[in-house]
């Protein structure tokens, strides 16, 4: 039966040819997608029952705070009362970084668990150990747990377990390496013990809101009973420390969602999409089956008049559709390698797990039974049109058959139609987004900065005055540096985290009342020249000079929407701030400077900043920034060389440019919109095609038709009119329904969007416009036959053209 | 003057590496108001004639002017322009269009020659009227017998009024009784004043017309 199918196929190979190259890209698209999908938002995590497990994060709804870390005596707290919880831990919310000397010193991204953390995962060491309770504690040695992603490139697999390892000046032991997908806490490589630096520790330390939460729930219960009764919990904090506590909320959110955050939704979305395309390539198929079935009429009246059953055609039919399916998954699938391995490349490393999707045995699965569901449906879909037409009459039934086929073939164009138009609808706004996104004006100069990291090793470093005298004199050599215009140091450097140094103030002249309202600023301390050097403008009075220091005035400059909030203008210098609420003892400091706003945590975020003098601050700048006159890669050379001969044990990490800084930020939301994008094309090609093996089908079977039509007096662009129209007709039926699909599914991709509303009514008809075209690019071809065909000839045998 | 004269009309088509004669020098004419029958056996070339009187074929060599137009020196515009004034047509096959009802299929010649839609819809309804079929002008080809669809075929040649009807072996599909309805419908036509030229085999049909033009293998017998 195989081989009498693939006799049949190559009879007319042309069809079937077009059959298998659209199916491939269909299944080319949704196995890469599914591959990637599986391993990034579907595998599940190496933890027990990950269901059962929430994080906890702290937000303040009467400041608008939407998202605060939680306090180690929170921690303890909700630990020791909560009845909902099975257990709880902690770590660090973000990442830190320290220095490694092995023995060179590398830098490498470093977070702190408590003991419950493992154990509440059900996590196991790769290899080595995880934590023991004795580790645990203050007095305990030094041990760490290291990343499977540090093991392979730092150690080069070799066997670490006891090594013992120079961190910051001190000496760590390596107890275990985590397994390879366990991404909590998210790419940090180096994993220390909590609980020595909190236990002990002073009051404002444990209610430093440093940390992140993480639940296992009871079975049985819910997220909303377990977070009811922490907020309960926690308003017993709020009752005897207003200060800290006051109005501060907890939330949970799912494991899952907490790991994945916004790449879950997308790569599902994207995934959905490829699905999309991959029915669009179905519906080709399946037309292209329908016409062969309908040209073949005859064949099978025969056949059915000789004995054969329905279920005996309809196998002959599956046998062919599943040819052309296996032949498709065949290409697909080596396409689909190649673009797996393309998006694993061009993903930005932001993407959890991206480092470990891989081609595997279910992709081979996917696509088979993927390509399996296709065949299925083409068969179907062929032999259900089929139904009818077991007569060897040849004229009215054959006719009137041919007239359904037609119909039939012209709904399956129009749900190609339709699904491409919500294909080119979503791309439209993602792009319109990702453009948006790229224009947004970070606040800084993209040319000419170079930035670094410079984390000072521990011991020499310890005291703030030796670091801020290094840092100091280091400004004061890059300055004098050829190719170096200007120089500064920051505590943050912008885009470099979500998270930072929120800053609580009070504004002179505000009441109790109004300063609660006040958002958490960001706080940035930096160095004279940091302004200057990152091309950020200032707006009013002067930048910070060395007279700023530890015994002059406290003085600080203000970002542009902190002085618009507070006092309606940016003519604000003079004006005076202190740290902390009303009754804060802190002194004021008097505004000298306002800069314009930066968007120092995320280009999408804005904050109200403020800066302070490294000098008046206990936070030590970390990141350099450099202003060149030549290409800021060049400078480079010249940082290392000048750090290195300071301190050659001080590392020169995460050098980037501010052009890196931004590029790092837009990749995520660049790299959606050129998926759907690829989408939306690959969709519109296949509708073309679509939309032309249908009318050439109707051209076809109706040349009798259009003879005569020609012999009552038609002109050929009467006909040529005939068939665009009926191309404009599916268009339009198509666009219409298109348009009610693109408002649902554009509901899923709000999330994705900025500056870009959900519905735009000009993009909506730049892409029915789009549609309509493809509809008429897909029929200029029969059109043009059917405006050739040869009025005799048609009328003699109906089934020919010019 | 004849309204239809064809002097030494030839048509060939390639065959291998010499040609076919399909239609060699023949000289005929048809006067206004006559009905001619075109007969001879298969592959006589009558079909042939017909189309190109009815002006679908202009690949001949010859002579050929309708109401003393020569339609060799006509571009193809012009040709079809003349047709549409000129010719009505009625198949042997009937050939209506299967998706369009009755009403819809006689307005389709009339669309062809822009006639605007009240008025499409005003004669349309007379044709209707005339030919007793108002009845059935909603239904579909596929609900009509044989002889009801030729009997739209040639109401549908006629309802752009043309100079001339060509048909095409019209009761060639159809029983006995059909057929002579058809005929008799013919024979009310001519005498109303309606040109006419039908290809036939049958005798009986011929005889309702003024005068038979016999071919054989490409020419006219006399």
């Amino acid at each position: 039966m195989i081989l009498r199918a693939l006799r049949s196929l190559l009879r007319q190979p042309a069809a079937p040819a077009i059959a298998v190259i659209t199916l491939a890209l269909g299944l080319a698209i949704s196995t890469a997608l599914f591959t990637v999908a599986r391993d990034v938002v579907l595998r599940p995590f190496p933890i027990r029952e990950q269901d059962r497990v929430a994080a906890i994060w702290s937000h303040v709804p009467s400041r608008s705070v939407p998202h605060l870390e939680i306090t180690y005596a929170e921690y303890e707290l909700i630990r020791a009362q909560a009845k909902s919880l099975e257990d709880m831990a902690a770590l660090s919310a973000a990442n830190f970084d320290v220095v490694m000397n092995i023995p060179d010193p590398v830098q490498v991204r470093a977070n702190f668990v408590t003991r419950t953390f493992y154990p509440l995962l059900g996590a196991h060491a790769q290899r080595g150990r995880l934590f023991i309770d004795a580790e645990h504690t203050p007095k305990s040695p030094n041990s760490m747990l290291i990343s499977d992603r540090l093991w392979r490139t730092l150690f080069g697999s070799r066997n670490v377990i006891g090594k013992v390892i120079d961190v910051q000046g001190t000496q760590c032991t390596i107890v275990g390496v985590l397994p390879p997908d366990l991404n909590v806490p998210a790419f940090a490589d180096v994993v220390f013990t909590m609980e020595p630096n909190f236990i002990n520790a002073s009051e404002a330390d444990r209610n430093n809101s440093v940390l992140e939460g993480l639940a296992r729930l009871k079975p049985g219960v819910t997220l909303a009973t377990a977070q009811s009764e922490i907020n309960t919990i926690c308003a017993r904090l709020e009752s005897v420390n207003r200060d800290q506590y006051g109005g501060v909320r907890k939330k949970l959110i799912p494991f899952v969602n907490e790991v994945l955050g916004t790449t879950r939704p997308a790569m599902i979305t994207l995934f959905v999409m490829s699905l999309l395309v991959l029915a669009i390539a179905t519906f080709n198929v399946a037309n292209i089956f329908v016409a062969r079935a309908v040209t073949r009429q005859r064949d099978l009246a025969i056949r059915a008049a000789l004995g054969a059953t329905r279920s005996a055609l309809l196998r002959e039919t599956l046998a062919e559709t599943t040819l052309v399916a296996l032949f498709a998954a065949a290409i697909g699938f080596v396409v689909a390698q190649g673009a797996v391995l393309l998006l694993t490349r061009v993903a930005p490393e932001t993407v959890p797990r991206i480092d470990q999707v891989h081609v595997s045995l279910t992709t081979y699965l996917f696509a088979a039974a993927a390509s399996l569901v296709v065949a299925l449906l083409c068969a179907g879909v062929a032999s259900l049109r089929r139904g009818g037409w077991m007569s060897l009459r040849e004229d009215i039934d054959r006719a009137h058959a041919a007239q359904r086929s037609r119909k039939l073939l012209a709904i399956l164009a129009g749900v190609q139609l339709t699904v491409a138009l919500v294909l080119l609808t979503s791309a439209a706004l993602m792009m319109r987004s990702f453009a948006s996104i790229s224009s947004i004006d970070a606040g800084f100069s993209r040319e000419r900065v170079l930035t670094a990291q410079l984390p000072l090793p521990g011991a020499p470093y310890s005291d703030a005055a030796v670091r801020r005298r290094f840092f100091a004199t280091l400004l004061d050599r890059l300055r004098s540096a050829p190719g170096v215009s200007a120089a500064g140091a920051t505590l943050i450097r912008p885009l470099e985290l979500e998270v930072g140094w929120d800053w609580t103030y009070t504004a002179e002249g505000q009441t109790a009342d109004t300063q609660v309202k006040n958002p958490l600023a960001n706080l940035v301390a930096i160095t004279p020249g940091y302004l200057e050097a990152m091309g950020i403008p200032l707006l009013r009075g002067r930048a910070f000079n060395d007279h700023d220091n530890e015994k002059s005035d406290k003085v600080m400059i203000v970002g542009r929407a902190f002085a618009m909030r507070h006092w309606g203008t940016i003519d604000v210098v003079g004006k005076r701030v202190k740290s902390g609420k009303l009754d804060s003892d802190k002194p004021w400091r008097t505004i000298v400077g306002v800069a314009g706003d930066v968007r120092y945590r995320g280009l999408m975020v804005d904050k109200l900043d403020v800066y302070h003098p490294y000098t008046q601050s206990p936070w030590t700048p970390q990141y350099v920034a450099l202003r060149t006159t030549v290409s800021p890669r060049a400078a480079e050379a010249t940082l290392r060389s000048i750090v290195k001969s300071m301190d050659p044990h001080v590392p020169v990490a995460a050098v980037r440019t501010t052009e890196d800084l931004v590029e790092a930020k837009i990749a995520q939301p660049r790299l959606n919109a050129w998926i759907i994008g690829v989408f939306a094309a690959v969709s519109m090609l296949l509708s073309i095609i679509g939309v032309y093996a249908v009318l050439n089908y109707a051209v076809r079977n109706r040349v009798g038709e259009m003879g005569v039509r020609l012999a009552l007096g038609a002109r050929g662009n009467d006909l040529l009119r005939l068939v665009l129209r009926e191309a404009v007709f599916v268009a339009s039926g198509a666009s219409i329904a298109g348009a009610i699909a693109s408002l649902f599914v554009t509901r899923v991709l709000a999330g994705f969007l900025y500056g870009v509303a959900r519905v735009e009514p000009l993009t909506l008809l730049a892409v029915v416009v789009a549609i309509i075209a493809a509809a008429l690019a897909g029929s200029v071809v029969p059109a043009i036959r059917a405006s050739r065909i040869d009025p005799v000839v048609a009328l003699r045998d109906g089934t020919s053209w010019r | 003057m004849p309204l239809i004269r064809t002097e030494k009309l030839t048509k060939t088509v390639p065959q291998g590496h010499g040609r076919l004669w399909l239609l060699r020098d023949v000289d005929m004419h048809v006067d206004e108001g006559e009905f001619v029958s075109i007969m001879g056996p298969s592959g006589a070339g009558k079909t042939t004639l017909l189309h190109i009187l009815g002006m679908h074929d202009a690949d001949w060599e010859g002579s050929f002017t309708i109401d003393g137009t020569k339609i060799e020196s006509l571009s193809a515009k012009h040709r079809a322009d003349l047709q549409r004034r000129t010719v009505g047509f009625v198949f042997q096959s009937y050939h209506l269009i299967d998706d369009l009802t009755v009403a819809e299929n006689l307005d389709v010649p009339l669309r062809y020659r822009d006639v605007p839609k009240r008025e499409r819809e005003s004669i349309v309804a007379d044709v209707l009227d005339r030919f007793r079929i108002v009845a059935k002008k909603d239904l579909y080809p596929s609900q009509l017998s044989g002889g009801q669809q030729q009997l739209v075929g040639i109401a549908r040649a006629i309802v752009s009024n043309p100079r001339v009807i060509l048909a095409d072996e019209p009761t060639g599909n159809l029983h006995s009784d059909q057929a002579r309805e058809i005929m008799e419908l013919f024979r009310t036509l001519h005498r109303g004043g309606t040109t006419i030229v039908q290809v036939t085999h049958s005798e009986e049909n011929a005889a309702y017309g003024d005068r038979v033009v016999r071919l054989h293998d490409g020419r006219v017998v006399r």
